[in-house]
């Protein structure tokens, strides 16, 4: 009687791992390509060059010392990534289905840890705009490798008197 | 419908059992020893307020008086001095603490501290069943701190100080000890006063008198001789400067054998309640100034109510079931958005079984399943299918947190006992986590929101140990350890952040006396390997999971030169490194081919060395000196020079020689410690004033 009481108890350990107590439910989703935490498609800016942004979330494509500059015909307007982000941000819940077509028209410049990307034009959409397309501009970008090797946006010099992405616009 | 044959096995090899067994390592602790009915539980009931001297003196006249301190001197200074005198009177007894306790961190802040608390208490007051008596609890506090700041450097203070004082009486009615205390309560300070005290102050002084009152009834002790009942009641009420509190604890448990498969076997019951309702003051910080405020209303309740069984002895085995509901709410009435509202309720039911622990195989554990439900803003109802306005949408998104946890964990500990000194355990334990966020709702016509979180945590341990023991002068034992845990998210949001670790630990301890030397040595390495579910999302691969790898080893020993003399040291070795796997699944240039490394970015090993040399004389009179050298060496890859680097912690030796000495003469008590640490690095290290660490501690009783 001792014996089987044992090898009963001794059963029951190797039958909770089996009966599916002590498993984790099977994941049934394919995780999401993070399109909404790159609606702008920034992404877009280091194709081709066997680079990329390590995460696409808002605040990992700028630098912190990161610089947004918009020059206009009547000035030139300079932001820094906080004031940049939260714009992005208020832009997107504005315009939650909003496009970025970023077309560049030179070759990129290449250092070790550091990409020139030059006079990039854009045009941006949404099925919120009234008329579209409405926003459009050139745009110069300076992309850098920190000592982490992730790539991030160090400057964005923007040519554009409506620009979409300016701040102060 | 395969998983559930093997759980239907389950429920037919329980059967056997009639319906009853407890897990002994979750076993409640208002539960815990049946036969000394030690019921005090965390949350429910609150013994120490029970009368605790009841009895009548033995010695009338006498006194005591401990007599305590402690300083510590190394970077922060501490001081904590407690004189305590307990007089014992002819009819009755009297009780007197003072405490002072100071504290300075890096000569910027400092806070001392004055405690008087005492009472006095006379037995049967005019031949009555009643004893009467005195409490008083004074308090000062006064905290310094140093702020710099553009304007200059400034030195600002606040002090604080509160009294309870008022009468107090106990006894006992039909059996039951009870104790009524009331009186008046004060509350003083300052919060923008000089170092000097009393000097000037800019006129920043509150001061705020109030009433306090308490009950407290039943205890340790069954009142009722024909019933196995224990109950304790517990409320307590302050009214200080408009702000009000009260607390109300009551606890009730029973237990008595019960006859469900013959005599022996135990039932137990238990339920508990307990509630406090009101605001308090407290001392806060805001810019470097101190300021006194009040803190919010809340009601904080909490209730649990459990129920157990116990079998006797069968077949040289106990089993145990219990089963327990509790509920714990916090809200906030002055706060009509009720978004701090939060409700929980749980339910545990567990099962478990042991056997003798002499038998040639024995076994102790069990399994524990539960559920439970966090809901937030409990007051208010919310439709799933609500288009919030943009003014209730943040109510909305809290409401997100609300979730259910499904819970199972089980432990179970098999030991087989071999001839020779001989033992082989095998402990195997799991545990899971379910979490599931029900509400969802739309927050546009588009856009329906779910809460991303919903994920299942599952670990499983499997440890296997051989020990060898041959009498007092060797013992040995090998170890193997293996956990996998994995974190699965199952939301499209954080699916990509699901992963498998694996953990592996191998060890040896060996423990043995030779003559006069005795040697110890623990060794143990081990290593953890992570791997994400999914590799890659959409067309790009994941972040290299981690990996870490740990070798330590510690050696001490023990010469004993004479009955008086021993040498002693103490070697301990440690390496780590930690990086990332980048299999061939992570990679993001294809031209590395099929290539598969491990990517170490840091490294370090630490060792220290401390030996010295103890005299004792065998009374609690001992002295030792002796020395420690430490190293850490620690290197970082460093992405730009594309090679490892020496940390900034990679700098110098430490060395530290010490003497310690404890001292044992009558009824005192003495340990002083002296400690001086070089650092290489450090061009002060020679200055006569830097770097002791001296602590000294006394304790004297007469």
């Amino acid at each position: 009687m001792m014996k089987s009481l044992r090898m009963m108890i001794g059963l029951l350990c190797p039958l909770f791992l089996m009966c599916g107590i002590f498993s984790p439910r099977d994941i049934t989703t394919q995780p999401a390509v993070n399109e909404s935490e790159d609606p702008f498609m920034f992404r877009k800016l280091l194709e081709g060059t066997s680079e990329m942004f390590s995460k696409y979330t808002w605040q990992d494509f700028f630098n912190p010392d990161c610089e947004y500059t918009n020059v206009t015909l009547s000035g030139t307007v300079n932001c820094t990534r906080e004031t940049l982000v939260n714009h992005l941000l208020q832009l997107f819940d504005l315009y939650p289905d909003v496009t970025v077509n970023w077309q560049r028209t030179v070759d990129v410049v290449r250092d070790v840890d550091r990409i020139q990307v030059n006079q990039v034009s854009y045009t941006v959409n949404s099925s919120h705009f009234t008329d579209p397309p409405l926003y459009s501009g050139s745009s110069d970008f300076v992309l850098v490798r920190d000592a982490s090797s992730v790539w991030r946006i160090q400057q964005w010099k923007d040519y554009s008197d409506q620009s979409f992405f300016s701040p102060a616009k | 419908m395969k998983r559930l044959i093997p759980l239907f096995l389950f429920a037919l090899m329980l059967y056997p059992f009639a319906e009853a067994q407890v897990q002994e390592q979750y076993w409640p602790v208002e539960f815990g020893n049946p036969d000394s009915v030690d019921f005090v539980s965390d949350e429910t009931i609150d013994t120490s307020v029970v009368p605790e001297e009841e009895e009548p003196p033995e010695a009338p006249d006498s006194s005591t008086v401990v007599l305590t301190g402690k300083t510590a001197l190394y970077q922060t200074v501490r001081a904590h001095s407690t004189l305590e005198w307990e007089k014992i009177l002819p009819k009755g007894h009297l009780d007197q603490t003072a405490s002072y306790q100071y504290s300075q961190q890096a000569s910027q802040s400092s806070i001392q501290t004055v405690d008087g608390t005492g009472n006095i208490l006379f037995y049967n007051v005019r031949s009555s069943p009643f004893n009467a008596g005195l409490i008083w609890t004074p308090i000062v506090s006064y905290s310094k701190k140093t702020i710099e700041s553009d304007a200059g450097t400034r030195t600002v203070g606040a002090l604080q100080s509160s009294a309870d004082l008022g009468p107090v009486l106990s006894g006992s009615f039909r059996g039951i000890p009870f104790t009524v205390k009331g009186g008046l309560y004060g509350f003083t300070w300052n919060d923008s006063i000089t170092p000097w005290l009393l000097s000037s102050t800019d006129g920043r002084y509150h001061a705020s008198p109030g009433v306090f009152g308490g009950f407290d009834c039943g205890g340790e002790e069954a009142p009722f001789d024909s019933v196995p009942l224990w109950f304790s009641l517990n409320t307590m009420g302050r009214s200080v400067g408009g702000n009000n509190l009260g607390l109300l604890r009551t606890g009730v448990l029973y237990t008595n054998e019960t006859r469900v498969l013959g005599g022996g076997d135990s039932i137990y019951l238990s339920i508990g309640d307990s509630i406090t309702n009101g605001k308090e003051l407290y001392i806060g910080d805001f810019g470097g100034n101190s300021f006194y405020s009040n803190t919010s209303w809340r009601i904080n309740h909490s209730f649990s109510g459990s129920a157990a069984l116990r079998f006797k002895e069968r077949f040289a085995t106990i089993v145990r079931s219990y089963y327990r509901y509790g509920l714990h709410s916090i809200s906030y009435p002055n706060e009509s958005s009720g978004e701090n509202d939060i409700r929980t309720t749980s339910q545990i039911l567990g099962f478990s079984a042991r056997t003798r622990k002499n038998l040639p195989i024995s076994y102790d554990g069990g399994i524990e399943f539960g559920w439970e439900f966090d809901d937030y803003m409990y007051k208010r109802s919310f439709g799933t299918n609500d288009s919030p306005t943009a003014a209730e949408r943040d109510a909305y998104i809290i409401n997100q947190s609300d979730h259910y946890t499904g819970k199972a964990r089980t432990d179970n500990d098999f030991t087989i006992r071999l001839p020779a000194g001989f033992r082989v355990n095998y402990h195997l334990a799991a545990a899971k986590d379910s979490k599931r966020y029900p509400f969802v709702f739309r927050e546009t016509l588009t856009i329906k929101r779910t809460n991303v979180n919903e994920n299942d945590r599952v670990w499983t341990d499997h440890l296997l140990s051989l020990f060898y023991e041959r009498d007092s002068s060797l013992s040995a034992g090998l170890y193997g350890k293996y956990r996998r845990t994995y974190l699965y998210y199952y939301h499209e949001n954080r699916a990509g952040e699901s992963s498998i670790t694996d953990e592996y630990r191998t060890g040896i301890n060996v423990r043995g006396t030779l003559g006069p030397v005795s040697l110890r040595e623990h060794f143990y390495m081990d290593v953890e390997i992570s791997d994400n579910y999914f590799k890659k999302i959409g067309d790009k691969p994941t972040d290299p999971p981690p990996y870490a790898r740990r070798f330590s080893s510690s050696l001490s020993g023990t010469w004993a030169i004479s009955d008086s003399f021993s040498l002693n040291g103490n070697w301990v070795n440690i390496y780590s490194d930690d990086g990332y796997w980048y299999g061939k699944a992570y990679h993001i240039d294809t031209s590395a081919g099929d290539a598969e490394f491990y990517a170490i970015e840091s490294k370090s090993t630490k060792y220290w060395i401390d030996c010295w040399l103890r005299y004792g004389l065998g009374n609690g009179t001992a002295v030792s000196i002796g020395s420690k050298f430490s190293d850490v060496f620690e290197r970082r890859y460093d992405f730009d020079l594309r090679r490892f680097r020496n940390s900034e912690l990679d700098v110098g030796y430490d060395i530290e020689p010490y003497v310690r000495t404890s001292l044992a003469f009558g009824t005192c008590r003495a340990a002083l410690s002296v400690r001086r640490i070089f650092k290489t690095e450090d061009a002060e290290r020679w200055s006569k004033r830097k770097n002791w660490d001296i602590s000294l501690s006394m304790q004297v009783y007469w």
